[in-house]
């Protein structure tokens, strides 16, 4: 009884790793299907690469109301996006590891704004980029 | 793999260490019956963490920037008072001690206490949590990522977890003594830890400006490299902190240090001197 109880166990515990390997590696396999060769952007969504230690574009004219970005981290290192007007921070993504791409729409004011990744003073090394909202 | 790795790691660490330290300090006090209710605090805790991650991302995708930061100050906050007063209490404790008994205390503890004890189990998890799983989210949905990253992530939490076991498992054995010690002067740091970032997400949402850099040690110890990860997850080390994040961080540290060292819990002092006449 015990032992087939043991027995019973030691099944799990070998099984769950295998199958939770599994679990994941379908996970991966169907969608890199679907990834393709761009992750198509909609329109109205401005998308911005994030590499070490740069955005690009550097430069982001948008109308003032709700701009969606989608970050893409196409460094080897994690970065995150923090949209500043002045010292105050308006709105932030982070977590960003290398590969993922993030979304976040932003309802932004007319007025001048600064994107940097703070993340161990990446901004120092030039991980900055100015933001121009025009009036709508 | 690795940034997934460190980013899990950092963010699992702190909660790992007190909840290690409180399971520890049960056992420790003879209320081993009151583990598996800290064992539910903190299942508790991780399965409100995942819902509310998960409402969060198929409804508004993320917090907005104002309730995330902020709730992150509060649950900051609440933690830096719960601990400080664990810290004092177990101060008290070894002070009722004498320095004489070393092991098997059963000491007088109240079911209030041990429900403060629980409910720290509780915020220290859920305050990462939330963030945890908003962060994981987005990584377990594979957008532009690959099987690495996951499993980076997945060890990254495996690591803080296995952590959290050999703080509680070390802590059983060590003398008393020696426990309240380490781990009071362990915690007074992750409190001023605490209280440095319930300012930086204070600023983050704007309750007041958070600006400038008081001293950038980004060249030598970043704040997400390898050694700089853990002392983040652990002391809330930052390679760059504001002026004002440095001063909250100095403002808690001094004081309840020197109280705690000058005043050590666990050492009898001498006895008053007769008085003379």
């Amino acid at each position: 009884m015990s032992v087939a109880a043991r027995l019973g166990r030691r099944l799990i515990v070998a099984v769950a790793p295998v199958a939770l390997v599994a679990v994941l590696a379908a996970c991966g396999g169907g969608n890199a299907a679907s990834q393709g060769p761009a992750t198509p952007v909609p329109s109205g969504t401005i998308a911005v690469e994030a590499r070490e230690y740069a955005f690009t574009p550097a430069t982001i004219t948008v109308p003032a109301g709700a701009v969606t970005f989608s970050i893409r981290n196409v460094g080897s290192q994690e970065h995150e996006f923090e949209i500043f007007k002045g010292d105050q921070v308006v709105d932030e993504v982070e977590g960003i590891v290398p590969g993922l791409t993030k979304d976040a729409t932003v309802n932004l004011a007319a007025g001048d704004y600064t994107f940097v990744c703070k993340l161990n003073g990446h901004d120092q090394l030039g991980m900055k980029g100015t933001l121009t909202v025009t009036g709508g | 793999m690795l940034a997934t790795f460190f980013l899990m790691l950092r963010e699992g660490l702190e909660a790992a260490l007190i909840v290690g330290i409180v399971a520890a300090y049960l056992v420790k006090i003879g209320r081993r019956d009151a583990l598996p209710k800290v064992a539910l605090g903190v299942a508790t805790a991780i399965g409100l963490s995942i819902a509310i991650g998960v409402v969060v991302t198929l409804t508004i995708e993320r917090l907005p920037v104002v309730v995330q930061d902020g709730l992150e100050g509060v649950a900051a906050l609440l933690a830096v008072g719960v601990l400080t007063w664990m810290l004092f209490w177990m101060r008290r404790q070894g002070r009722a001690l004498k320095g004489e008994l070393e092991h098997d205390v059963d000491l007088a503890i109240t079911e209030g206490t041990t429900l403060a004890l629980i409910g720290l189990a509780f915020v220290a998890v859920i305050r990462e949590g939330v963030e945890t799983v908003l962060f994981m989210i987005p990584i377990l949905s594979f957008n532009g990522t690959g099987l690495d990253t996951v499993l980076g992530g997945v060890l990254g939490l495996v690591i803080a977890a296995a952590f959290g076991w050999a703080i509680f498992v070390a802590g059983v054995r060590v003398n008393l003594r020696r426990f309240f010690t380490v781990t009071g002067t362990v915690l007074i740091f992750v409190s001023a830890g605490l209280v440095a970032f319930a300012i930086a997400e204070f600023g983050e949402a704007g309750l007041f400006v958070n600006a400038g850099v008081a001293f950038d040690l980004n060249a030598v110890l970043p704040d997400r490299g390898a050694l700089g990860s853990v002392l983040r997850g652990l002391f809330g080390y930052r390679s760059a902190p504001t002026p004002l994040e440095l001063l909250g961080y100095v403002a808690y540290l001094l004081p309840v240090l020197v109280l705690f060292i000058t005043d050590r819990p666990l050492i009898r002092r001498p006895a008053p001197p007769a008085v003379a006449g």
